[in-house]
């Protein structure tokens, strides 16, 4: 079949051309599927006998085939698409009755085939090596994270590769087009971010956005680039993660068979598919070096410190700097003094982009520095509490969508935003106990991190009939309770084993017994969370049926331990210090929520 | 067919062919020569389809060329710079042909391999450049289209094989009625293979011919007169002819006995010249060379006074 989009000779051909490379990751994959398990074996597991049971490790299990394909696919992309950049190979394969959509299709097809057979091979050798093992367990689910991890890296290299291949002609502008690819718009974003947060540091500008989160990308992600992070930083889900990088792989190799189909033969060898693009790339350097300087001068502007001739002189040492990285990012691609000479007339355009870069800044800090509406402007706010400590992501989810429009909270909002406004000085990081806060006012939502004194926040909380129902509700439904954990009991941590089934009917019936307002007013905010099949509840002393049952000593599989609310600890035993947290874990998953955040946090951190 | 009309390419700034419009009849061998840098390899990369036209238009049989599979098929594009996959042997390249190229002729190609004596197994990087540019050759003429294109066609090649290869290239002309361009800085081959000539300067084309009137058209005239006459004189003998028919490219003397190249009409300017009774006048044809020499020196593309003076050396 040979058309405008696919060539089956080509594609024939292609397969045959990725065979050496791909037998040589297929005997790597076969020794690490095959004969790594069976040493194992002899050495580790042979060893388990009765109820003992090891895991797989399949970081370590599938290492080869996870690190190896990250390396091997784009360098079958370089067997297949490295012909672009050389003169006679380009006019060979342009010369041929083939479309050169078809070639760049039919060229992605077959290693991207390879790629599945390898990683075919490799998936199903392991699982059946370990599988047959006795008292060996395997988690299908790491294992399906990391496979996804391997081939989506894999994919976004191929894809960055692709794109450089095509934008650059030689080998170190192809290296440095990538690097750009991959760091530069992050960079830039990061970069602003850097500065807003660093002015305005009550803006919320973090991981969860799109466009300012940086752990949307898996690249950025792994090497774990914290930069511009604070204490109450929300990541997204790693499966968010997975997808934004697969569909921004997707897009780069769509955009790289665009260029590819447009590509002019003749541009082979050359150091960029055109002068513009060129000088587009020699930019890059000196505007990420130009960080510096215009973080400098941004921090001079808001920060109120007066400027000096040192700092001048240094302003003008950092814009040499710039422009000589500019001259010789320009020297080493072309490698003509001529080029470099009509670089030079661009030196102009790096200003400009850097007091584009400083004015759009210095803009967008004083429109954040202006939005503080009076208690009355508000409509509603909406506030969040992101300290996963205190609640889980999905409950802290809940509560942030109640609308408060009292008055007394919109006054507290008001007022407190304008003070951070007034006190923020430049540079401080934000610390401390803070709230996502949403603030809609003159039709317009604008989202600020505060700080809030919590006992305050929670009499105003309680005064809400919505957020009241919300507390309500927050002890679910358990078709069958397994254990209830209760912490913190008498002498610290240590644990005093309950009845649980009794203890969460009891819970509920005191729960059942209330309205929403005494529930509030016997529970604290702090220590719930859900997770799994767990939910973790705080309930004051003095609820009516749940603390007779300490009496109650059981050391069977189901135990409780009690942590007792500080503000009523005069009325306990001293020994009684810290809030009650019950456990209840469960095996009903029907009622439960599964809070993805947590289990991030267990497993990547 | 091949029409080329206004066809134009630039590489940035630089004009590198330049309006040129040429019909390539079909069955023909088609030559193309020019000094370095004249854009023939220019121009055949985009007749086969690998470089765009940025001006004019090339067509085969009505049809454009560039990314145009159907019309591809039909044509095989050997480069001067010759390419093969890294470590491939000749029957490893042969399979990527014949992916693309349905007509490819397995039984051809084998014969030709035992023709040249070349070993289809062995790694083509361990081949000289002449045995690489008959390995290309093999496996382009397989291929069995309708239009063949060689830039530098006998580039590497010694003696006996070029006559091999111009055999071949008839054979095919003349057996499967297939046309073919080809260019050479070997104008003694392509003499001898061509029936049509184009002859590229600067991105321009300066004539369009077939072989045999461009020798007509253009010759030497060799005489000797009682005194020595100079180039001024013949020009006086010749005052009476138009330009069309008597245009001089180029005079040299030696002692009494002239040379002078002319283009135009060769039985008026032997009339003319005859006028003042000369002790010897005599037309001789040029080979190809002289007319590239000649040609190309009335273009101002000589490098006279650069290289000492054969006389005065001898002298």
């Amino acid at each position: 079949m040979n058309n405008s989009v696919f060539s089956t000779g080509i594609y024939r051909e292609s397969l045959r051309r990725l065979r050496m490379p791909a037998i040589f990751m297929l005997i790597i994959v076969c020794i690490q599927s095959v004969f790594v398990p069976l040493i194992l074996y002899v050495v580790r597991f042979k060893r388990l006998t009765g109820d003992m049971e090891d895991t797989v490790n399949f970081m370590v299990a599938q290492m080869a085939t996870l690190g190896g394909m990250v390396i091997l696919i784009p360098l079958m992309a370089e067997i297949l698409f490295g012909f672009i950049n050389h003169r006679n190979s380009s006019d060979f394969w342009h010369s041929l009755p083939v479309k050169r959509s078809a070639l760049y299709n039919s060229y992605l097809l077959a290693l991207l085939s390879w790629a599945a057979v390898i990683y075919a091979v490799s998936m199903l050798l392991t699982l059946f090596s370990y599988g047959i093992m006795p008292r060996v367990s395997i988690s299908f689910e790491e294992f399906w994270d990391y496979l996804r991890i391997s081939f989506i890296l894999a994919l976004y290299f191929l894809s960055v590769d692709l794109l450089a291949k095509n934008i650059a002609g030689t080998k170190l502008s192809i290296m440095c087009s990538g690097i750009f690819i991959i760091f530069f718009p992050r960079g830039i974003l990061t970069f602003i971010r850097l500065m807003i947060g660093a002015a305005c540091n009550y803006v919320i500008m973090d991981e969860t956005s799109i466009i300012w989160g940086n752990s949307y990308n898996l690249v950025w992600r792994l090497m774990n680039l914290e930069i511009g992070r604070y204490s109450g930083t929300v990541y997204p889900s790693v499966e968010s993660t997975f997808a934004y990088t697969t569909i921004l792989a997707l897009v780069f190799i769509a955009v790289a068979g665009v260029l590819f189909v447009r590509r002019r033969s003749e541009k082979a060898e050359d150091v960029a598919v055109s002068p513009l693009v060129q000088r587009m790339l020699s930019f890059v350097p000196p505007i990420v070096f130009g960080f510096l300087p215009c973080g400098y001068i941004i921090a001079f502007i808001f920060g109120g410190e007066d400027f000096d001739g040192d700092q001048l002189v240094f302003l003008i040492v950092l814009f040499i700097i710039a422009i000589i990285l500019y001259l010789l990012y320009e020297l080493i691609t072309v490698r003509k003094w001529a080029a470099v000479k009509k670089a030079a007339k661009s030196i102009w355009v790096i200003f400009a982009i850097y007091a584009i870069i400083i004015g759009g800044i210095c803009a967008n800090i004083a429109l954040i520095k202006s939005q503080r509406p009076t208690k009355d402007q508000i409509e509603y706010v909406q506030i969040y509490d992101n300290t996963s400590s205190r609640l889980s992501e999905k409950l802290a989810a809940e509560f942030a969508d109640i609308k408060y429009s009292d008055p007394e909270l919109k006054k507290l909002v008001a007022d407190t935003l304008g003070r951070t406004i007034d006190e923020d000085n430049f540079g401080n990081l934000f610390e401390g106990y803070s709230y996502r806060v949403t603030i809609r006012y003159s039709g317009r939502t604008i989202y600020r991190q505060l700080s809030f004194d919590s006992d305050t926040l929670a009499s105003l909380f309680k005064k809400n009939p919505e957020y009241l129902k919300c507390y309500y509700d927050l002890i679910p439904d358990f078709g069958h309770v397994i254990s209830a954990d209760v912490y913190g009991l008498f002498d610290g941590d240590s644990s005093v084993s309950y009845n649980n089934a009794n203890f969460y009917k009891a819970i509920k019936a005191d729960k059942e017994s209330m309205t929403p307002a005494q529930w509030a007013e016997y529970t604290s905010v702090g220590y719930w969370y859900r997770y799994r099949d767990e939910a973790k509840v705080s309930i004051c002393w003095t609820v009516p049926r749940t603390p007779s049952l300490l009496d109650h000593d059981s050391y069977d599989d189901n135990y409780v331990m009690l942590l007792i609310n500080e503000d009523n600890q005069d009325k306990f035993p001293n020994t009684i210090k810290t809030i009650m947290e019950i456990k209840i874990k469960g095996d009903d998953y029907n009622g439960y929520y599964y809070d993805n955040e947590e289990y991030y946090h267990e497993y990547y951190d | 067919m091949i029409e080329i009309q206004g066809a134009t390419k630039f590489f940035d700034d630089f004009l590198a062919v330049s309006d040129i419009s040429v019909t390539v009849p079909d069955k023909c061998i088609f030559g193309m020569v020019g000094s370095n840098g004249a854009g023939k390899s220019t121009l055949m990369r985009m007749i086969t389809g690998v470089y765009k036209t940025d001006g004019g238009s090339i067509k085969i049989d009505g049809e454009n060329v560039f990314e145009n599979p159907d019309v591809k098929q039909r044509m095989v594009f050997v480069a001067d710079d010759l390419y093969y996959m890294g470590n491939a042997s000749m029957d490893r390249m042969s399979l990527v042909y014949r992916a693309v190229y349905p007509k490819f002729d397995v039984k051809y190609y084998e014969e030709l391999k035992k023709m040249f004596g070349l070993n289809g197994k062995k790694s083509m990087t361990t081949f000289s450049k002449g045995m690489k540019r008959q390995a290309i050759t093999i496996l382009a003429l397989s291929c069995r289209t309708d239009y063949i294109f060689f830039d530098e066609t006998f580039d590497g090649l010694d003696p006996v094989i070029r006559g091999v290869v111009k055999s071949l290239l008839c054979k095919d002309i003349i057996d499967r009625g297939a046309t073919a361009i080809i260019t050479s800085h070997s104008l003694r081959e392509l003499e001898d293979t061509c029936d049509q000539l184009a002859l590229l300067h600067k991105g321009g084309l300066v004539l369009q011919s077939d072989i045999g009137r461009l020798k007509t058209n253009l010759f030497k005239i060799q005489a000797a007169y009682r005194t020595e006459y100079n180039k001024d004189d013949v020009l006086r003998l010749l005052s009476g002819l138009s330009d069309e028919k008597a245009h001089m490219l180029h005079f040299s003397r030696h002692g009494r006995v002239i040379n002078v190249i002319m283009r135009g009409d060769n039985e008026a300017v032997i009339d003319a010249m005859q006028a003042d009774d000369p002790l010897l006048i005599e037309s001789l044809p040029l080979t190809l060379e002289e007319v590239f020499t000649y040609e190309m020196e009335a273009l101002g593309y000589s490098f006279e006074g650069v290289l000492p003076d054969k006389e005065a050396a001898h002298e």
